[in-house]
């Protein structure tokens, strides 16, 4: 790393850690930084602007605008990475087996997904989630429920891949076991691509997130979260707009870390490498270098590739 | 490919969201559009007596049947006259039928109609016409009216006469026919063929001083004054009812002039924008008294509020004032009993309702043995805390939500431990009519005409086979059903103060808030006055324009 040129993208590689990991702070410490309880209602003080006691401001209750974002981000980004851990723990596997076990097994789980692709993926969450009933739980649950079918499709387009490798081949010929060989050595190739692929969905998921609980869906009053504060702030667009600024902001910016930091996880080495290319830097060797890029992405995307 | 999948995944979402979360604003400036169009015709023929009204949703002008439920309840009454109308207070006044009769036993009734009146047709209203409205629908067995349930029998005694029969006496017959639907008088001719009481309904021709001009489904309908009205003919000459279905759109039409005016609850305005409102020079409001509550509803199951203390503790923990004034933009008055004194029978005396006095809440919770003994600040008894859950919807009312959020802060401050759940509207109804999984679900009151007999009729009172939905007492029930059969006046206002007094000593709810109508005008209308029933919220009869 030391010796690679810094080019454009390592610097916003390097912000995007940055702002990530100011937001995680913030979070992890809210109850050290805020300034008040953030469900702490005063009448008395409502629509205050800032002010040494309320640095920016309070909301239509008279709670801490400040303290309710740090809050916020416990539940707004936390509830994201959960959604994200539980995507992945669904994904990872299901599109480990399709891909590596092929045949039958394959075109019964890509049946399914290709059925769950079908719909569009905010909309069923949405109605998963209308069906279970407004919590938080219940959003993460229906966000897990659609969001896993179009990442286990690419995980199994990896594995595609990975698995005609020379060293999946001289693992297979070694006589290691089948679980052996997809954990140890197709997972490990995909690797990458996969936290890459993570870190550039903890962003969509976030506003997602946000979106659903602006529409009533999530989190529960009086709980803070930046999408509802979004939607309890909506009145007063005309009035006190600053009471939208700050959570839209909050959510920008950490949307734009983790959309940062996945550019860089990407192209560690320079520019316009290809995902499909970063994996040579995990994987020893390929197989068939010879082989058309075009055709093995044709391969990946197709939905019953045999 | 993969790379662009992706570009397009997240590009996608993003505008998805963006439309979700821009989407009203959006819709607002197209709408706004629209009317500053019509907002320089209106203005341009302002001599004529023009004016535009801004509505939340399509009226359905042409499927306006007076003996239906479809469509806008404000063009009903605009366009179709009912034999009596409701005055302030729910004084019964003369309308299609100049006076009537009641016999001693409540069951007869004798309708004498006003003569010489033409539907807009040109058509003659008569004794006819009264029983052709009415067999449309008097005998559908799903129409929940007492009216049609009761009745036995329909007559005309003369061509100007009407005679009622009913099969028991219930004082709130008058208080129906004053409905806006269907009760209303429609002419034979309005449907096909003409005079069949199952024909098929063409067009609105009403006797009201308002005539079906032309529609435009989901964008405007517009009114014409009648030339064969019997009252006193309407000022204006058009109004024209604009549908603009977001309330901030509704704001930005009234500043640029599109729209003259709008509020009540066919286009409820945002209290947030009345500061933006007041400052603005053109512009003028009114506020007019509802005859409509927001209360909290006690589950009666639940252990904690069957104790009389613990739901007197609650209604003297809500600051009622602090609603209005700081959630509600002044906006409304303090609650005190279930009903706002615009309601019929309602008195200074026998509504006080609880002021607000969280120490006096505090000491009544400790004198039912309730105390914190784990230190948690939530009371407790018998090793049972003092936890309630509170249903809201906000999709209907979304004042709801920070309003229960002051209340949820309310109660903690005394010591009981609400958890919100914010149910979407669906869900919601069925927890509060069947379900009653909740421990407090809010609620509002009916409007104006139903008020008090028919909402204390479905909320606290048992039906053949349920007990009382909000609260079961059966000393209340009796109570009801006296009020209800008796035919007369002096011992109906005794029967009711005797309702309201038990209902606010035994804390059977916590009134929250008395909600005003809203309604911004430009200055230009003149003689904007409001109505005594949600469905007529404005004189419109009496409407002018000046320069």
């Amino acid at each position: 790393m030391k010796n690679q040129v810094k080019t454009g993208k390592q610097v916003s590689a390097w912000i995007g850690a940055v702002l990530v990991l100011g937001v995680l702070a913030a979070g992890v410490f809210a109850p050290l930084l805020a300034p008040s309880d953030p469900l702490d209602v005063h009448m008395a003080h409502r629509l205050a602007g800032p002010s040494a006691e309320y640095p920016l401001g309070t909301d239509h209750l008279g709670r801490c605008v400040l303290s309710r974002l740090l809050y916020g981000t416990r539940l707004s980004l936390f509830d994201a990475l959960a959604v994200l851990a539980a995507v992945f723990a669904v994904s990872v596997p299901v599109g480990l087996l399709a891909g590596y076990a092929g045949g039958r097994t394959d075109r019964i789980i890509m049946t399914v997904i290709d059925v769950l692709l079908a719909f569009p993926g905010l909309i069923l969450a949405l109605a998963v989630a209308a069906m279970l009933g407004p919590g938080a739980l219940h959003l993460l649950l229906a966000f897990a429920a659609v969001w896993w079918a179009g990442y286990a499709r690419l995980i199994r387009g990896m594995v595609l891949q990975l698995k005609e490798n020379d060293y999946v081949l001289a693992a297979r010929a070694s006589g290691s076991s089948h679980l052996r060989i997809a954990f140890d050595h197709i997972l490990r190739g995909a690797a990458r691509p996969i936290l890459v692929l993570a870190s550039m969905e903890t962003g969509t998921i976030l506003l997602s997130l946000a979106g659903l609980s602006f529409l009533g869906l999530g989190a529960q009053p009086p709980v803070p979260e930046w999408g509802v504060m979004l939607s309890d702030s909506r009145p007063y667009i005309q009035t006190e707009p600053n009471l939208m600024l700050f959570p839209g902001l909050a959510i920008a910016v950490s949307v734009l870390g983790f959309n940062l930091l996945a550019e860089g996880l990407r192209e560690p080495g320079g520019p316009s490498r290809s995902w499909r290319n970063s994996f040579g830097g995990a994987a020893p060797k390929r197989s068939r270098a010879a082989k058309p890029a075009a055709s093995a992405r044709i391969e990946a995307q197709r939905g019953h590739g045999e | 490919m993969r790379k662009s999948k992706f570009g397009i995944r997240i590009w996608t979402i993003g505008t998805l969201l963006a439309v979700l979360l821009t989407g009203c604003s959006g819709t607002g400036s197209g709408a706004d559009n629209a009317a500053a169009d019509s907002g320089a015709q209106s203005a341009g023929g302002s001599a004529a007596g023009e004016i535009v009204v801004a509505v939340s949703r399509d009226t359905a002008l042409d499927r306006l049947d007076a003996g239906a439920y479809d469509g806008s309840m404000d063009v009903h009454a605009m366009i179709y006259d009912g034999l009596v109308r409701y005055g302030e207070k729910g004084k019964i006044e003369p309308s299609l039928a100049e006076s009537w009769d009641i016999s001693e036993d409540g069951q007869t009734y004798t309708f004498h109609l006003r003569q010489g009146v033409q539907f807009s047709d040109g058509s003659d209203f008569d004794a006819e016409s009264v029983i052709f409205s009415f067999e449309r629908w008097i005998h559908d067995p799903s129409n929940s009216l007492t009216l049609a349930s009761a009745m036995q029998s329909i007559e005309a005694v003369d061509d100007h006469t009407v005679r009622m029969t009913f099969d028991r006496a219930y004082y709130p017959l008058l208080t129906e026919l004053t409905f806006a639907r269907p009760v209303r008088i429609i002419s034979p001719n309005a449907v096909e063929p003409a005079g069949d009481v199952k024909g098929k309904f063409v067009k609105p021709i009403g006797t009201g001083a308002w005539v079906a001009d032309s529609y435009k489904m989901d964008q405007e309908a517009v009114l014409v004054r009648n030339p064969n009205y019997w009252g006193e003919a309407p000022k204006l000459s058009k109004i024209t009812l604009k549908v603009i279905p977001d309330p901030q759109s509704r704001v930005l039409a009234l500043q640029s002039g599109g729209v003259d005016l709008a509020g009540g609850q066919s286009g409820r305005l945002p209290l947030e924008s009345l500061p933006v409102i007041e400052t603005d020079e053109s512009l003028e409001t009114m506020k007019s008294p509802g005859t409509s509550s927001h209360f909290l509803v006690f589950n009666y199951d639940n252990l904690h509020l069957q104790d009389l203390n613990v739901r007197k503790a609650v209604n003297l923990a809500i600051d009622k004032q602090s609603i209005v004034r700081d959630l509600m933009g002044g906006v409304g008055s303090e609650a005190r009993g279930l009903f706002p004194p615009t309601v019929p029978y309602v008195t200074d005396t026998n509504s006080r309702g609880y002021g607000f006095d969280p120490q006096e809440a505090k000491s009544l919770l400790a004198e039912s043995g309730y105390t914190d003994s784990d230190g948690d600040g939530i009371l407790d008894k018998d090793g049972a805390p003092l936890k309630l859950n509170l249903v809201l919807q906000q999709v209907d009312f979304p004042e709801w939500k920070p309003m229960m959020e002051l209340v949820q802060s309310e109660l903690s401050t005394i010591g009981i431990d609400t958890q919100l759940q914010v149910l979407e509207p669906n869900a919601y109804y069925d927890d509060l009519w069947t379900n009653r999984t909740y421990d407090m679900i809010v609620y509002r009151t009916y409007d104006d005409a139903y008020n008090p007999h028919s909402f204390l009729s479905s909320l606290f009172h048992r039906t053949q086979d349920a007990p009382a939905v909000a609260w079961s007492d059966e000393k209340l029930e009796s109570l009801i059903d006296t009020a209800l059969g008796s035919t007369d006046e002096s011992k109906r206002q005794e029967a009711y103060d005797h309702i309201f007094t038990r209902m606010d000593e035994q804390a059977m709810t916590a009134p929250l808030y008395y909600p005003d109508d809203l309604f911004v005008f430009n200055k230009r209308v003149r003689n904007v006055e409001a109505g005594y029933t949600t469905f007529e919220p404005i004189l419109w009869n009496r409407l002018e324009v000046g320069e």
